[in-house]
């Protein structure tokens, strides 16, 4: 998997997942505010991005995460640091 | 003493789901139960017929809603829907405190605790376990996710009896607004179809098989050739309100609560016993102080099981006298388990409404141990102003409650 597929991953879970209206994925958007996604849905995604890539995540890591650009930012660091991205 | 009144209803059945269609069913005897194909694999499980919901599936409700919910969950939350826009309520009074939920269910959602708790207790593996996972497993479900819907602030009461989970909803949120404690409550119960539930009773041998290849024919409650419950599924919800509350507002008054009891056999977990269920129709007398002789109608419990029919009749004849119309609306809904206390008060409702008893359908041979009760054996016209609704429940259990219009 490569940076643009894990994008594109995380798009694909919002939107089908998370039934998050496509128009609102925009990397300057926010998580909470504009995807109206909560704390349960936060925890949801990291979880199946989690078992997808075999990575586990510190949930003190996740604090602070506010917008969808610096949610690509933190899962393609840790992907790539666990050796999962091309 | 502040009395309670409904003035709300929300009901999804297998025979229907509004209390007009489901007021047909009971009239004409249609039946809900069915073969269900979905069992076909199972091949252990000797019962094939149970009683579904038709026309609700939980992918109608919103993710956000339905995201902390299995079926029974979304049941339960599309009921309480459908009686809040009934009763007419203000949104902003079932978020003030002053109203509470009291709603139950035998457990949570036995299909999504057999999809993510099969990984864990088998594999050691998460699988697919999320953060909202237990929250549709739990067995609080269905009143946790109905407070969430409409921001409710007030007590939250959640009995999980098994079989009197709705009846003890009602009784014990009515209790609640009687002593003060709430102005208001959503009451009701919920279970979903599940075969687990079938399986469960399979193997007490309490589950009907002899009828799966004709349906409708069973449950037969306290009829000779009975030979077991039909598990099925559904959600009733009351809005409850104390009656100035309800008077003030110009609510619609459906009914008032006139007297609840309920007990325990504290003797075997799942032999019925007729004194315990005796106990708990007089302790229900007692609360809306009555005498036997002032109920009209007695929506009996009856699952169709050998011995809770006879126990259940044993206890109504000894303090009922044979002119009381006892019939048991099983016989078309299967046994909605946690949903039955408060399907049934619906039902009964509806029927008293319309001046009109319902016969136990596929009664044709009454069980010598089942007589010396009135059994009415077509839909008679009669005045009901009072009428008693029974459950019990495994744990031994027992719920009585009575309504008057």
């Amino acid at each position: 998997m490569n940076r643009e597929q894990l994008i594109d991953r995380i798009n694909d879970l919002l939107v089908n997942e998370f039934e998050v209206d496509e128009d609102s994925i925009r990397p300057e958007a926010d998580l909470y505010r504009d995807m109206k996604l909560d704390s349960l849905d936060g925890i949801d995604l990291i979880t199946i991005l989690e078992k997808e890539m075999g990575i586990r995540v510190d949930p003190q890591k996740l604090r602070g995460i506010r917008s969808l650009a610096q949610l690509y930012d933190f899962v393609i660091g840790l992907a790539e640091s666990a050796g999962r991205l091309e | 003493m502040r009395r309670v009144v409904i003035t709300g209803m929300g009901l999804l059945s297998p025979i229907g789901n509004t209390p007009e269609k489901a007021l047909d069913s009971l009239l004409k005897g249609t039946s809900g139960v069915d073969y269900i194909p979905e069992w076909d694999d199972l091949k252990l499980l000797r019962p094939r017929v149970g009683a579904a919901v038709g026309d609700f599936e939980l992918e109608q409700l919103p993710r956000k809603v339905r995201r902390t919910m299995g079926r029974v969950g979304g049941l339960a939350a599309e009921s309480t829907r459908l009686a809040v826009e009934d009763a007419g309520v203000d949104p902003d009074w079932l978020s003030s405190g002053e109203v509470g939920v009291s709603f139950g269910s035998t457990m949570g959602s036995l299909e999504r605790l057999a999809y993510y708790y099969g990984h864990l207790g088998s594999k050691g593996e998460l699988g697919e376990y999320r953060a909202t996972s237990f929250l549709q497993v739990m067995s609080h479900t269905c009143a946790a996710n109905i407070a969430q819907i409409h921001s409710v602030r007030g007590r939250m009461i959640a009995p999980c009896s098994a079989c009197t989970s709705g009846s003890q909803s009602i009784g014990f949120a009515a209790e609640a607004i009687r002593y003060g404690k709430l102005n208001g409550a959503i009451a009701g119960g919920a279970d979903e179809l599940h075969f687990i539930s079938a399986a469960t009773f399979d193997v007490m041998h309490g589950a009907s098989y002899n009828f799966n290849d004709s349906p409708k024919l069973t449950p037969r409650p306290f009829d000779a050739e009975r030979d077991g419950l039909v598990v099925g599924e559904g959600s009733g919800t009351l809005i409850l309100e104390e009656m100035e509350h309800a008077k003030s507002r110009g609510a619609r008054i459906y009914g008032e609560i006139l007297g609840y009891g309920t007990n325990c056999d504290g003797t075997h977990m799942t032999a019925p016993s007729s004194d315990g269920m005796r106990g708990a129709m007089e302790l229900a007398l007692s609360d809306a102080g009555m005498k036997p002789g002032d109920i009209d109608y007695i929506n009996a419990h009856a699952t169709a099981t050998i011995r809770g029919d006879i126990a259940e009749s044993t206890a109504v004849r000894g303090l009922f006298s044979d002119t009381v119309p006892v019939s048991s609306t099983k016989s078309l809904t299967g046994h909605t388990l946690g949903a039955c206390g408060a399907i049934e008060s619906i039902f009964c409702l509806m029927l008293a409404r319309e001046g009109r008893v319902v016969p136990t359908y596929n009664l044709k041979e009454t069980d010598p141990e089942c007589r010396g009760i009135y059994h009415p054996d077509a839909v008679e016209k009669k005045d009901i102003s009072v009428f008693m609704n029974n459950n019990f429940a495994f744990g031994g259990v027992n719920s009585s409650i009575i309504i008057g219009l």
